[in-house]
């Protein structure tokens, strides 16, 4: 699919251009744009539901951006026994990469080191998508080493599983998890009169986003002050900081911020198709504005490289209507 | 996909019914694309003798959901039902013969009654048994059950005979009834599960120089992996294996093997 996804209707200026407001809140007539990622769900499970968090807080720790962390990766849902592998409570994690290559050596050393080592846990493959070997990615197939030739092999259900000893008894593993295409980047920028309005807004957003599938926010608390721009002064720098929101540089460089306008923060998300994550964002945005339309949230914009980099476009007209 | 019904024709009164036939030729593949009347004409072996199949079996052929093979009538002197089974499902109604579902690839057989000597073991000169798929068997089994298993699932409900895993080396059995002499011998790898382990640890109490060097003393084990399966019969068979504190055994030690049989500890193993 080489065409830019964007929904219909958006090739028309006057629709495209028209001012919308939500519960007064500005909404600006631009768009998100995305890329393609490279993307996988795992599930973790455990005795209880504390280690099944302590073993995907550890495995989502340092997954924001791919800038630097090469791998964006966040909690999507928790999941009750009768949603787990293996009847015990888990929580699904999806994860994003910009290559497969770079997909599969972040999950298996994340999971090598954030789940094998966490007590009474296992670790599966979240999506069901029958893809080829080469587009799977190593879970158990790697880990199952650690036991050193004790390692157990169970195919069930045309599934491999690893049983793996270790201390508090078999680390139970898949072999590999599919790795399907996703979309990675798509945003919206809350622009508030102050830090505690945007604050609120942004935590309204996220609150409405965290039950949507397929779908992730990766930043802490789903949610980052220092929205980038690509490229910098600096040679070494690939991103820096989005001078263009940031409110401290206004009247220095080509501010887009207003007077008045004095906090931004930025929600970016990771999605398995374009519906997700349009889905999320509408459903953010109004969850932002009917919080905080009449308590500081003045606009609602998006960042995007010109349509130049990404052919995803989330037009903020068309995701909202 | 197609249904295959084969109904045993008439035994009842009949003294010039085969003693033994090998059905191992009734397989999916042979039958595939095949009309009723080619069926009819495929070559079985009856007391030695090749016969057509149409001549000890009716067969009907119908459109079905999956490729399904059923079989039905009196069927505990056919050998050889679903060997080299490998895909769909096969279905015995009736007691087997043996040699069921020897050298089996893939699929699901499900037997409604007992199942002769050799389930899941190798089919004629191959070296290996079973090699994936499932097997359920509502009755009990014969001998040498999963000789030389490879993979795959075999769940008995109720007995098996002797020799059961024998010189396996991969997959898992699983029984819900009691075991005769000679288990594990010459396990490579696999899991073989018990219900019942009386027999097995009254054998052992018996002859303990001989279990020594064959099992390896029983652990407490935490059997996790159960709860993958989500075969019916199989969580009918380890229903009480959640309930009671679960052992396992390596074996066989007397060849290196590292397979594992796993048991509950009741009151009749701890006093036996």
């Amino acid at each position: 699919m080489n065409e830019e996804t964007k929904p219909p209707g958006t090739d028309n200026p006057t629709d495209a251009n028209r001012p919308v407001e939500i519960n007064g809140v500005r909404i600006e007539a631009t768009f998100a744009e995305a890329f393609d990622m490279k993307a996988t769900r795992v599930i973790i499970t455990a005795m209880d539901e504390i280690w099944a968090e302590h073993a995907a807080s550890a495995m989502s720790g340092f997954g924001t951006s791919v800038i630097d962390c090469k791998l964006e990766i966040d909690i999507e849902r928790r999941l009750s026994p009768s949603e787990t592998p293996d009847g015990r409570p888990g929580i699904a994690l999806l994860a994003f990469a910009m290559s497969g290559g770079d997909l599969e050596k972040q999950i298996t050393r994340r999971a090598g080191q954030c789940v094998l080592t966490c007590p009474t846990t296992a670790l599966f493959a979240g999506l069901t998508d029958d893809v080829p070997r080469d587009k799977r990615i190593a879970l158990g197939k790697t880990l199952r080493f650690f036991g050193d030739g004790n390692q157990i092999s169970k195919v069930i259900d045309g599934k491999r599983f690893w049983r793996i000893p270790v201390m508090d008894g078999e680390f139970i593993c898949q072999h590999d998890a599919p790795r399907v295409s996703g979309i990675g980047g798509g945003n919206f920028l809350l622009v508030a009169r102050d830090l505690h309005a945007a604050s609120r807004a942004a935590r309204a957003a996220i609150g409405a986003i965290d039950p949507i599938p397929d779908v992730i926010t990766p930043f802490p608390g789903g949610v980052t002050r220092s929205g980038s721009k690509v490229g910098s002064k600096y040679k070494s720098m690939i991103a820096s900081t989005n001078d263009a929101y940031c409110p401290a540089l206004r009247g220095i460089t080509d501010s887009q911020l207003a007077d008045g306008e004095n906090a931004v923060l930025e929600v970016v998300l990771d999605g398995l198709s374009f519906d997700a994550i349009a889905e999320a964002m509408r459903t953010g945005i109004r969850a932002a504005c009917s919080s905080c339309g009449e308590h500081g949230l003045v606009a609602v914009t998006a960042g995007n490289y010109g349509g130049k980099l990404g052919r995803h476009h989330f037009h903020l007209h068309e995701v909202l209507s | 996909m197609t249904r295959w019904h084969l109904q045993r024709r008439g035994t009842v009164g009949n003294d010039s019914a085969p003693l033994s036939i090998d059905a191992s030729n009734i397989r999916r593949r042979r039958m595939a694309d095949k009309s009723a009347a080619q069926i009819n004409e495929l070559t079985i072996t009856a007391d030695g003798r090749p016969v057509g199949l149409g001549e000890l079996f009716q067969v009907t052929i119908d459109e079905s959901e999956t490729d399904q093979i059923v079989v039905e009538g009196q069927l505990d002197r056919v050998h050889g039902l679903a060997a080299m089974h490998d895909h769909g499902d096969f279905e015995i109604i009736g007691s087997a013969g043996h040699y069921t579902a020897c050298g089996m690839t893939g699929g699901r057989v499900r037997v409604q009654g007992d199942a002769g000597d050799y389930v899941a073991a190798p089919c004629g000169t191959r070296r290996s048994g079973m090699s994936g798929g499932v097997i359920e068997i509502h009755g009990g089994a014969g001998n040498y059950v999963g000789h030389r298993m490879r993979r795959g699932t075999l769940m008995i409900r109720g007995s098996a005979g002797t020799m059961l895993g024998a010189s396996m080396v991969a997959g898992t059995i699983c029984v819900g009834g009691a075991t005769g002499d000679g288990l594990a011998v010459g396990m490579k790898r696999g899991s073989v599960i018990l219900a019942d382990a009386t027999n097995v640890v009254r054998q052992a109490d018996q002859d303990e120089d001989g279990a020594k060097r064959r099992f390896s003393s029983p652990i407490r084990f935490d059997p996790a992996f159960f709860s993958l399966y989500r075969e019916p019969m199989f969580q009918e068979i380890t229903q009480m294996l959640r309930r009671l504190p679960v052992f396992r055994t390596r074996a066989d030690r007397h060849v290196g093997g590292l397979g594992e049989v796993i048991f509950a500890a009741t009151a009749e193993t701890a006093l036996s």
